[in-house]
């Protein structure tokens, strides 16, 4: 646990120290900031609809905390260091990993302001508010799991964005896929299918519902990507 | 090895590789799109495929063992073997969770919104015979568009019907379809998109989508009777077809989501209350019966009927013989409660007192506004049996009125004259059968002090259980128990108020005050670092 502390601390103080992160911290607002007043529009004490989009924008902004995790390490040959000194495969992915989840609860607390500002105007329902939140901080954590997997794989920070992004927008377009398969969901391919949706997963929670199925599938992506960061990272030293 | 072996143990390999792929192509193509099993069986294909590359390695084992004494393989392959058991164990466990006897969820709304009403639980647990639902959507050719455009949230309501309950099941249908198109005639769907609730060959079409629409259809194709409430006419009573404030059409409405067929009756076209009454209601006679009517009405309760008195202050006791028979007083007065409903007056008492009786026992903490209301009590002269139940009470700081005169003295408690609360507003009476003739029905009455509180007025406000009480009243009237319970509860929508000011004010520290402090953050540390 020690080891693992002390990678999240050195990681997320790389974080806080770095322009690019304050960047992507900007970035979130402005697009954050602008979904939540478009919903505001409604008139409705209510982050239902901002929930829903913040997810989409997970897809591109947890691949962008994690990119330079490994990947970077790779790149300057800093990795090798790392995988000498004595922690074990696991401590480091799982460091690395907690430090972007930080960060990602870090950009979900700057939102709180939300919340602020529909109990000035409104009466927001709080135990709703809180499981958007519990979905958000699952779906971030999903998310950023991926992102660590593909930095895990690759030594170009770009390409491990890219391919972050493109298998969350799979899993995301999952249901849709399933469109294409005749018969519908009664077809068991099609049911496997969209079950892996990481869209249809949110639905409930952005109704305010918890199901224990979202939960196992949410901590399934992010302990099954960990598990297999550990062993990609592991591979290194088989050649 | 005989070198001869090892020459035809790369072209078994590549048997082997074709066969297994073969088998998988057929495989995956026979779930997709389900079509038939060709002359060898699938996992015989996949089986032989295997058992070649097996047979392969056999004649050739060399090259195998090549790969498996390299180091990085070696490990690989142990690598590629956990992983695949740690994916393998958490695809068990998911699917584990999608199972009904593990799955667990929670509604987090105020109001319980995708929660089952308790209703709809008690009708999905007593389903004795499989019920499986239709639903018909798919892209609208014309437009192009998926419809329904609900589609989304008649699924996820059908799914929870069929987490509660093993005899529940649901299946879409595309009515553009070949197959979906057949189910359509089959089942004389009139919409082009719609949900057909059917259960052991009777099928229903439901006309919403709502949690009240999808029971009651489950209702409809579950129970054989039909039953009918009667509304007696002829005495200015409120009228069932009436869409007007003072009317009862919402009220019919509801009753008919529950399978209820409603209609009129009056005593100028029979003289006897109609055999296929299950109830008759008498909501708000401005006039008394004539004696040959209040006989039939007797006669009807004495056999057996179900009757549901709504009597309003300041009206005649449309049936007195009837009434006093069953042990059931009118007072004189209108309750006026300090309790009342906000932004009305104290003869609009807001109740939450129900006493313990099937009709509102589970209304407990749920209010109800009954409006303009007489109060009634037990007969102290009554001698007979049947058992006489309150089913709804004001509030002890409420009185009966009997100075009716508002306008020419201000009403107050006059002690000696007014009755001080807590009142009946409601009482249920129920014989006690031990006169009856075998096989003969008890009969049941219940009356309340008001005909207002079920108006299409007041049932236009969801948060009080108005209709609840009457369609409960109605349930216990016809010995529909399982009906008896808080009907599907509507969205909770929470405004905020916000003026073009403030609105502004919000705008521009959201979007470019609070990122650009963010920014300049950013920018500091960049001017420091660089």
């Amino acid at each position: 646990m020690k080891n693992i502390w002390a990678i999240t601390k050195r990681e997320l103080g790389a974080y806080f120290a770095s322009p690019v992160a304050y960047a992507i911290i900007a970035a979130f607002l402005v697009f954050s900031n602008a979904l939540f007043m478009l919903y505001l529009q409604q008139r409705e004490a209510s982050l239902r609809g901002w929930v829903g989009t913040t997810t989409f924008l997970a897809i591109f902004f947890g691949p962008a905390i994690t990119m330079r995790l490994l990947s970077e390490e790779k790149q300057l040959g800093t990795i090798e260091l790392l995988l000498t000194s004595p922690v074990r495969d696991w401590e480091v992915i799982l460091g690395k990993f907690f430090a972007a989840l930080g960060f990602w609860v870090a950009l979900l607390l700057l939102t709180l302001v939300y919340v602020v500002i529909l109990r000035i105007f409104g009466n927001p329902d709080m135990v709703l508010v809180a499981a958007y939140y519990l979905a958000l901080v699952l779906f971030g954590a999903a998310a950023l799991s991926i992102g660590v997997l593909t930095s895990t794989l690759s030594s170009n920070q770009n390409v491990a964005v890219f391919t972050a992004i493109a298998i969350m927008l799979v899993l995301w377009i999952a249901s849709f896929l399933t469109q294409l398969i005749p018969g519908g969901s009664g077809n068991a391919i099609a049911s496997i299918i969209a079950y892996l949706s990481i869209a249809d997963h949110t639905n409930d929670m952005v109704k305010g519902v918890i199901d224990s199925k979202d939960l196992i599938y949410y901590l399934s992506v992010t302990i099954g990507c960990l598990f297999l960061s550990t062993r990609a990272l592991e591979a290194r030293k088989w050649g | 090895m005989n070198e001869n072996l090892r020459r035809i143990a790369p072209g078994v390999l590549f048997a082997g590789v074709i066969v297994f792929v073969l088998g998988l192509v057929v495989l995956v193509s026979t779930m997709i799109w389900g079509t038939g099993r060709g002359p060898v069986p699938t996992e015989w294909m996949l089986l032989g495929g295997v058992v070649l590359m097996l047979v392969a390695a056999v004649l050739n084992p060399d090259p195998v063992r090549r790969l498996f004494g390299v180091r990085s393989v070696r490990a690989g392959s142990n690598a590629l073997v956990v992983s695949l058991a740690f994916i393998g164990i958490l695809g068990l466990v998911n699917y584990l969770g999608t199972q009904k006897q593990f799955n667990w969820r929670q509604d987090f709304t105020s109001n319980k919104q995708f929660t089952l009403s308790p209703q709809t639980l008690q009708v999905l647990e007593s389903l004795k015979k499989p019920v499986k639902a239709y639903v018909f959507t798919g892209l609208d050719p014309t437009t192009g568009q998926e419809q329904p455009y609900n589609k989304k949230e008649i699924l996820d309501r059908l799914n929870e019907y069929a987490l509660r309950s093993p005899n529940f099941s649901y299946e879409q249908a595309d009515p553009y379809g070949a197959q979906g198109a057949v189910l359509a005639d089959q089942f004389e769907m009139r919409l082009p998109y719609s949900v057909i609730m059917t259960a052991g060959g009777k099928h229903q079409e439901t006309s919403g989508t709502g949690e009240s629409d999808f029971t009651g259809a489950i209702l409809k194709v579950t129970t054989d009777v039909t039953r009918t409430v009667y509304f007696l006419a002829g005495h200015k009573e409120r009228d069932p077809n009436d869409a007007s404030v003072a009317g009862y059409s919402s009220l019919r409405a509801a009753l008919e989501r529950e399978n209820y067929t409603v209609s009129n009756f009056s005593f100028l076209v029979t003289d006897t209350v109609p055999f296929s009454a299950t109830v008759l209601v008498m909501a708000g006679p401005a006039t008394a019966l004539g004696d040959a009517e209040a006989a039939a009405l007797d006669a009807y309760v004495r056999s057996g009927g179900r009757l549901m008195l709504l009597i309003d202050p300041q009206k005649p006791n449309p049936a007195p013989a009837l009434l006093a028979a069953w042990g059931v007083e009118l007072r004189n007065d209108e309750v006026l409660d300090q309790q009342f409903v906000q932004g009305a007056n104290p003869l609009y008492p807001l109740v939450v007192r129900y006493p313990n009786h099937a009709i509102t026992k589970k209304f407990t903490g749920l209010p109800s506004v009954i409006p303009m209301v007489r109060s009634l009590k037990r007969s102290e002269t009554y001698t007979g049996t049947a058992t006489i139940e309150s089913v709804i009470q004001s509030s002890p700081q409420s009185w009966g009125e009997t100075n009716l005169d508002f306008q020419a003295s201000p009403p107050q408690f006059d002690n000696g004259k007014d009755t001080m609360g807590p009142l009946d507003l409601g009482l249920a009476i129920e014989s006690s059968g031990a006169d009856l003739a075998p096989g003969a029905k008890k009969s049941r009455i219940v009356v309340f002090g008001t005909s207002e509180f079920a108006s299409n007025r007041m049932l236009q406000a969801n948060q009080f259980v108005n209709g609840d009480l009457f369609l409960n009243a109605v349930s216990w009237l016809a010995e529909e128990e399982a009906l008896i319970s808080i009907r599907p509860s509507l969205s909770d929508t929470r405004q905020i108020t916000i003026n073009d000011q403030q609105w502004w004010l919000v705008l521009v520290s959201l979007v470019c005050l609070m990122p650009g402090l963010v920014a300049l953050a950013g920018f500091s540390i960049w001017w420091r670092r660089r």
